[in-house]
């Protein structure tokens, strides 16, 4: 409930604030975002096995952010940061689906 | 050690209980597993799963169930065999009738989470060495997901919805409000943003693509234009030589006589009192006008009075009535072409001229340079000359315009054709 109410308080806060981008973070804030959203889908099915740990949940969140950073900024090293930035999102999207089917099939049984 | 490595696994075990046809089969081995571990688990650390639903049930925190934990846990397993089969069809009947059983399953399973509770708390859970604790959450949610008396879905949600203050609940949320502020901060930038916020290479991209497209839009364009330059140029060459053909059609009835003309020319005016001028010399007089350069030329002359037939040709060779100057009665006009003819009329008194009888005077009008053609006429022993030894007279007037009038019928020819030209 405090998770639901801190992520609508950041949303409202988002809206309100209007902040940029910096600039050093731009090719890493989307697809850390979609890290940290396959973390918090996760979490939501861990809620439904009964399995959640805060600590989990934290270490996952900013473990799938920093990896997914740090995979973006190789790949811009690399000179292939599009194309490994794609393949992060893929990988990330495939992940969340699996996990909204775990969730569905909890909370839907079906 | 992460969040989805237990979920994996405790998703496999769903697929399994779900798979199973009955409940009660699948069920029954896992209760047969579960126990010793459980008991393992609850003797070393605390379950996790356990101590979750303690913290949501505070009610049950009493330090003398703590001692009944151990002995208790096995219970519920074995009872979990046994009763799941009627709970499950209370479940599915109403929701009401179901939430005292989940109630005693709550107390049942809040009573060892309470021994936890006064035992330990979650922090020093949490700081515990992460190995053996992942396998402890694994058993116990395996344990927890095959208990029937959990409550599932909304419900459990609901459950673990409720606030709860501690330092990892908001260490969560933290992370919960920064994924919603980078998710609209996002957002935004993208839609305000365009290409300001691609990438280097995705602009490289951009621009290799548009550049490319400009390049294959500007061949289109280049191909576009040499068509209609093609079709353009062709229509001017149509209408080059559709004026170039009409010219030279008009040309053609200028010589042949079959449209009138005007332009500069002289006007022979020849007197034939005598009745000495024959056909040859009205010929030689037209054969000179032509030598000189005459393009049209027409022959007038006074008609024997009122009746006049028109000689024995039966074809209307074009005699217009056109007054003659300075003469009294009636006069005719023709025009002379290619194939006009000249004959003696059989009375002596004129000419015949493509079936037209003329009598004197004559007026010969030509067009074409005036000097030129009046210089042809007075040249010595020419026209003028032979006519003054008939005992004729010829004057030669230069006029600006000289007016063409008379016209000559063309008959189709009946044998030529035109042929393809070399």
């Amino acid at each position: 409930m405090i998770a639901a109410l801190a992520l609508a308080v950041g949303v409202v806060l988002g809206v309100v604030l209007h902040p940029t981008v910096p600039v050093g973070l731009q090719p890493y804030l989307p697809i850390a975002v979609v890290a940290a959203l396959d973390a918090v889908f996760g979490a939501l099915r861990a809620i439904l096995d009964g399995v959640f740990d805060d600590k989990v949940f934290v270490v996952s969140f900013i473990a799938n952010v920093l990896v997914a950073a740090l995979i973006v900024f190789l790949g811009d090293q690399l000179g292939v940061g599009s194309q490994l930035s794609t393949g992060v999102v893929v990988v990330l999207g495939i992940r969340i689906f699996s996990n909204a089917a775990a969730i569905r099939r909890h909370l839907f049984r079906a | 050690m992460s969040q989805d490595d237990e979920s994996r696994a405790v998703g496999g075990a769903d697929e399994r209980a779900e798979k199973a046809p009955t409940s009660e089969d699948a069920t029954k081995p896992v209760a047969k597993k579960v126990p010793p571990k459980k008991l393992a688990a609850s003797t070393t650390v605390p379950p996790k799963g356990a101590a979750r639903k303690a913290g949501a049930d505070k009610a049950a925190a009493k330090p003398l169930a703590a001692k009944k934990a151990p002995a208790a846990k096995p219970t519920p397993a074995k009872k979990t065999s046994a009763n799941k089969p009627p709970i499950e069809k209370v479940t599915n009947q109403s929701a009401a009738a179901q939430a005292p059983v989940i109630e005693s399953g709550i107390t049942e399973s809040g009573a060892v989470g309470s021994s936890l509770d006064g035992a330990g708390d979650d922090e020093s859970a949490l700081a515990g060495p992460p190995g053996p604790e992942t396998q402890v959450q694994a058993a116990a949610a395996t344990a927890d997901v095959r208990d029937p008396r959990r409550p599932t879905g909304l419900k459990l949600l609901m459950r673990v919805a409720r606030p709860r203050a501690s330092r990892g609940q908001l260490v969560v949320a933290l992370l919960c409000g920064l994924l919603g502020f980078a998710l609209v901060t996002q957002v935004h930038s993208q839609a305000g943003a365009g290409l300001s916020s691609a990438r280097q290479a995705d602009l490289v991209d951009v621009l290799d693509n548009l550049s490319a497209k400009s390049e294959q839009l500007r061949s289109q364009i280049s191909d576009e234009q040499n068509t209609l330059s093609k079709l353009t140029g062709g229509s001017d060459q149509t209408q080059a030589a559709l004026q170039e053909a009409e010219q030279r059609a008009t040309t053609l009835r200028i010589l042949a006589g079959t449209v009138g003309a005007s332009g500069p020319g002289i006007d022979l005016h020849i007197t034939d009192p005598d009745h000495k001028i024959t056909a040859d010399v009205m010929l030689n007089t037209l054969e000179e006008l032509r030598d000189a350069g005459a393009e049209a030329v027409e022959i007038r002359g006074a008609t024997s009075g009122t009746a006049s037939p028109p000689s024995d040709q039966s074809a209307p060779t074009g005699a217009s009535g056109t007054p003659a100057p300075g003469s009294g009665g009636a006069s005719a006009a023709v025009r002379l072409v290619a194939s006009s003819y000249f004959v003696d009329s059989q009375d002596g008194q004129g000419i015949i001229v493509d079936g037209t009888p003329l009598l004197p005077p004559y007026d010969l009008l030509a067009l074409g340079d005036p000097p030129t053609l009046s210089q042809a006429m007075g040249i010595p022993g020419g026209v003028l000359d032979s006519l003054k030894s008939r005992s004729a007279h010829g004057t030669v007037t230069q006029l600006d315009t000289v007016r063409i009038t008379a016209l000559h019928v063309l008959t189709p020819p009946k044998y030529a054709r035109p042929a393809a030209s070399p």
